[in-house]
């Protein structure tokens, strides 16, 4: 089983400083389409249970920050404080890829492979 | 000031999707744009982004197609003042061998639903251009960001509760409503990256440049 993250927004101040930025985590698989390996996407994991190795253990609890899409689904939700003072996407590809890798049951697409 | 970049999500998508409508059959060119469509794809990574082919009989036309992209946009939130806004799709490819040079523009859509399309969706775009300068077919670029800055029309299409929908028509054919000159299999085609591909840096994306009348304060819930 795959996984792998698209961005939903990424905000930026005046000075073009990433502020916040939403990212929506699938579940996939790979299949052979014309000879042609494939990554297709079968669910969207957005609740605490599909993304609990991205969340923080707060008074013993598990807690992930999310945000509200305008239907109610939910983003996973960062900001400065959990990427740093960065600019560019590629950037937040390095700390989002680094997410993705915290996944044990899953792994991530090859576009989205973590670069130690 | 501030920016927001936007993106629609891939199938299986849950809030804004993006894809292409289309229209075939030989049929003259007064009829295929008054058409209500007959086919959609919304989950390849990527695909035409609007295609014009001829019929081989004379004079018909046996494709047009109609990209249709939506983007949740409620992170602006209420309060926005918007500014600016410049839609950006990644180009794949592009094919004019009559030299019909089509030109291209941004318009409103209305789909039946937020999340998936259907063929006849083909017949809900407006047909007041959200840009003042079209994209002309000379300047579409495969693999690079090819972008559409909204006049004022663009700007107010844009949501700041809900779900901002455009699309896009060739401007001197489709909207013209002027048959390209015919030739016996012709075809003019743009092509692009959808949000179903793979990577995230070719997908279609709306860049809103804005002010907020008081300090922003995400809602943030603990999922």
């Amino acid at each position: 089983m795959y996984t792998d993250y698209k961005f939903w927004f990424i905000r930026r101040d005046d000075d073009g400083f990433i502020t916040e930025v939403a990212v929506r985590f699938y579940e996939g698989e790979y299949a052979t389409d014309e000879g042609q390996q494939v990554y297709t996407r079968t669910r969207r994991l957005q609740t605490l249970d599909d993304l609990k190795h991205l969340a923080r253990i707060v008074k013993g609890k598990p807690i992930l920050k999310g945000v509200s899409e305008s239907n109610g689904n939910m983003a996973v939700y960062y900001e400065p404080a959990d990427f740093g003072r960065i600019k560019t996407d590629d950037e937040l590809r390095v700390f989002l890829n680094k997410e993705l890798a915290k996944d044990t049951t899953r792994e991530p697409i090859e576009e989205q492979l973590w670069q130690p | 000031m501030a920016t927001l970049t936007v993106y629609p999500d891939p199938d299986i998508e849950t809030t804004s999707v993006d894809g292409e409508t289309s229209e075939s059959g030989s049929q003259t060119w007064a009829t295929i744009i008054a058409a209500a469509g007959d086919a959609k794809t919304d989950d390849e990574g990527t695909g035409y982004f609007v295609r014009i082919r001829a019929a081989v009989t004379l004079n018909d036309f046996t494709y047009l197609g109609r990209p249709i992209i939506l983007f949740d946009t409620s992170a602006l939130t209420a309060g926005a003042t918007i500014s600016a806004a410049v839609l950006s799709i990644y180009g794949l490819s592009k094919e004019d061998g009559p030299g019909w040079s089509p030109t291209y523009n941004i318009y409103s859509s209305a789909p039946a639903s937020n999340t998936a399309l259907a063929a006849g969706d083909f017949d809900s775009l407006g047909s007041t251009a959200f840009c003042d300068s079209a994209l002309t077919y000379a300047s579409w670029t495969a693999e690079a960001y090819n972008d559409f800055t909204f006049n004022a029309t663009g700007i107010a299409a844009v949501s700041k509760t809900g779900i901002t929908k455009l699309g896009a028509r060739s401007a001197n054919y489709d909207v013209a409503a002027v048959a390209p000159t015919w030739g016996a299999g012709e075809e003019a085609t743009i092509a692009a990256y959808y949000a179903d591909t793979a990577l995230t840096t070719k997908d279609p994306k709306l860049v809103i440049t804005y002010t907020l009348a008081a300090t922003f304060v995400p809602q943030i819930t603990m999922i």
